[in-house]
């Protein structure tokens, strides 16, 4: 394909492939997945004849959104990358953000990664150095130390449930253990309303809503940070640590994770 | 049997001795003129990322902290070195040569209320709309405008960078978004504790390390107001001294910098600086 193409063109080919005839199953599928790459070609076609110093002005964008998102560890909905920094331009995104990801690499030892959260796309900075070096010298206040221990808690609590979910009653049952209370605000853990919100916000805890008869409970299960940054093994061990038991005791949930 | 337990002892000693700092000056500065070389070209590497990210994640160290974070991140990735790795100006170079089309910089600035130096993680653009206290700090509105009202309130020239934590609270009727007075009492002492600001007496209150590096640049946008330059530095200057003769404003540290070299000249109207020479601890 001629990089002279206009984005135009591009468009009007997209929308022959959407609108092309469905007699069969296996056609379909067929057609599904011709229709998947050429909406690709026609986006990385779109990325490709847009100017050059356009280009590198929105990548920098990218970086820079993902960078101020990512210093208060919340994840960044793709929803306002597209509208704040590439104009709606959604056909873009993947290969702006692949560039995007070179220089979060090269500079920043920083990964952008593509994550649900409900039901909006969310993305996530990951720390990709090294893993015996990442964890090393960085210091942490003590209220994000806190927080990490109680997270621990509920994590290693999560991972142990079938089908590591679990509502709010009984993660309450735990932390109730740890001395704390429900609805009470702990400056330790940032004067939150709910300890387990940041939690949610932050992408290391997913919660959902589900409708029994009248009541509403709410269930946690691992979100997508934790299950990018937290390493299941080095949980598993640590547990077996504190309760100073056998590696082997958790044979089960050990055989799970591989 | 009995030789065993002195002869390690002895050997321990040893190898302590020689890899232990000032044993042999010429060793460490063999080691740092190689380090320098391995990071010559410009090139980032995971020491440099190591060190950037953490940075990041604490926002703001003292000098001495982010030199000592530097040289720790470079030996973590550089097990062989036991030198003292590249110099910190170096690394921070390469670093900033990276950051800088990006709008971000590791920048160094000094705090007004005693000179000493700081290091952070720092936004250049405004560019991209937005506010830049906003995308640093990661407040809400209510608490953004108190905290401009506090930095309009710092460098007005009477108070001349120290706000009174009461004077501040009095001006929380004028806010158009309502905060409870519990609530700005609350806002400065977590604002002080992310160094934002610095309580330099009991409820009073001034610009600390991260004003000096992250906003400093848009201070006369953010209070509305141009900043005068210190002649010694040229750095916005909100707290220091003024000459009696010509009005120049200066910097309390450029001052004493200025009067361990001997005579202190004011750089404005060459008079003597008649002003008391400042003392800092």
């Amino acid at each position: 394909m001629s990089s002279s193409r206009s984005s135009g063109g591009s468009r009007r080919g997209k929308r022959r492939l959407e609108t092309g005839p469905e007699p069969s199953q296996s056609s379909q599928q067929l057609n599904d997945s011709s229709t998947q790459s050429g909406r690709a070609v026609a986006a990385r076609q779109e990325w490709d004849t847009m100017d050059s110093s356009e280009k590198s002005r929105k990548v920098k964008d990218l970086v820079r959104y993902l960078v101020f998102g990512s210093s208060q560890k919340i994840p960044v909905k793709r929803d306002e990358l597209l509208k704040n920094v590439l104009d709606g331009a959604s056909r873009t995104l993947p290969s702006a953000m692949q560039e995007a990801n070179k220089i979060l690499q090269e500079v920043f030892g920083l990964q952008a990664v593509e994550a649900k959260k409900g039901t909006q796309t969310v993305y996530l900075l990951i720390n990709c150095l090294p893993s015996e070096t990442k964890d090393k010298l960085i210091e942490r206040s003590n209220k994000e130390l806190s927080q990490i221990g109680l997270l621990g808690a509920i994590l290693s609590f999560l991972m142990m449930k079938p089908q590591g979910t679990a509502n709010t009653d009984s993660i309450w049952s735990v932390l109730n253990c740890l001395g704390l209370i429900q609805k009470s605000q702990y400056p330790e853990f940032g004067f939150h309303k709910d300890i387990l919100s940041p939690f949610v916000e932050q992408g290391y805890l997913e919660q959902k809503k589900r409708v029994i008869g009248e009541a509403s409970v709410f269930e946690y299960q691992w979100g997508p940070r934790a299950k990018l940054e937290v390493d299941k093994r080095q949980l598993l061990m640590t547990m077996a640590e504190v309760h100073g038991d056998e590696f082997d005791i958790w044979e089960k949930q050990f055989q799970d994770l591989i | 049997m009995p030789h065993a337990y002195p002869r390690v002892k002895k050997m321990a000693s040893n190898s302590r001795r020689s890899s232990g700092a000032g044993s042999s000056r010429r060793s460490t500065n063999g080691m740092r003129e190689r380090a320098s070389i391995q990071y010559r070209d410009g090139e980032m590497t995971n020491a440099h990322r190591h060190f950037l990210q953490s940075l990041m994640s604490k926002r703001i160290m003292t000098k001495r902290e982010a030199k000592k974070t530097a040289s720790d991140s470079h030996r973590l990735y550089n097990e062989e070195s036991s030198g003292e790795g590249p110099l910190f100006t170096e690394f921070v170079q390469t670093i900033n040569a990276k950051l800088e089309s990006l709008g971000f910089k590791i920048g160094m600035s000094k705090v007004e209320h005693d000179g000493s130096e700081w290091v952070g993680f720092a936004n250049t653009s405004s560019t991209g709309g937005g506010d830049v206290i906003q995308k640093a700090s990661g407040l809400g509105l209510a608490e953004l405008e108190f905290f401009r009202t506090c930095l309009q309130q710092m460098v007005t020239e009477e108070n001349n960078g120290v706000a009174s934590s009461s004077a501040l609270l009095a001006k929380l009727n004028t806010l158009q978004r309502k905060m409870t007075g519990k609530a700005a009492q609350d806002l400065l002492v977590s604002l002080t504790k992310d160094h934002w600001f610095f309580e330099i007496s009991r409820g009073h209150y001034c610009m600390g390390p991260r004003c000096f590096i992250e906003l400093l640049p848009f201070l006369p946008e953010i209070v509305g107001e141009s900043i005068e330059e210190c002649r010694l530095c040229s750095n916005r200057v909100v707290m220091g001294d003024r000459c009696l003769g010509c009005d120049t404003k200066l910097h309390t540290y450029c001052i004493v910098q200025l009067s361990r070299r001997g005579q202190v000249k004011c750089p404005q109207c060459h008079e003597e600086w008649e002003g008391e020479i400042p003392t800092l601890e």
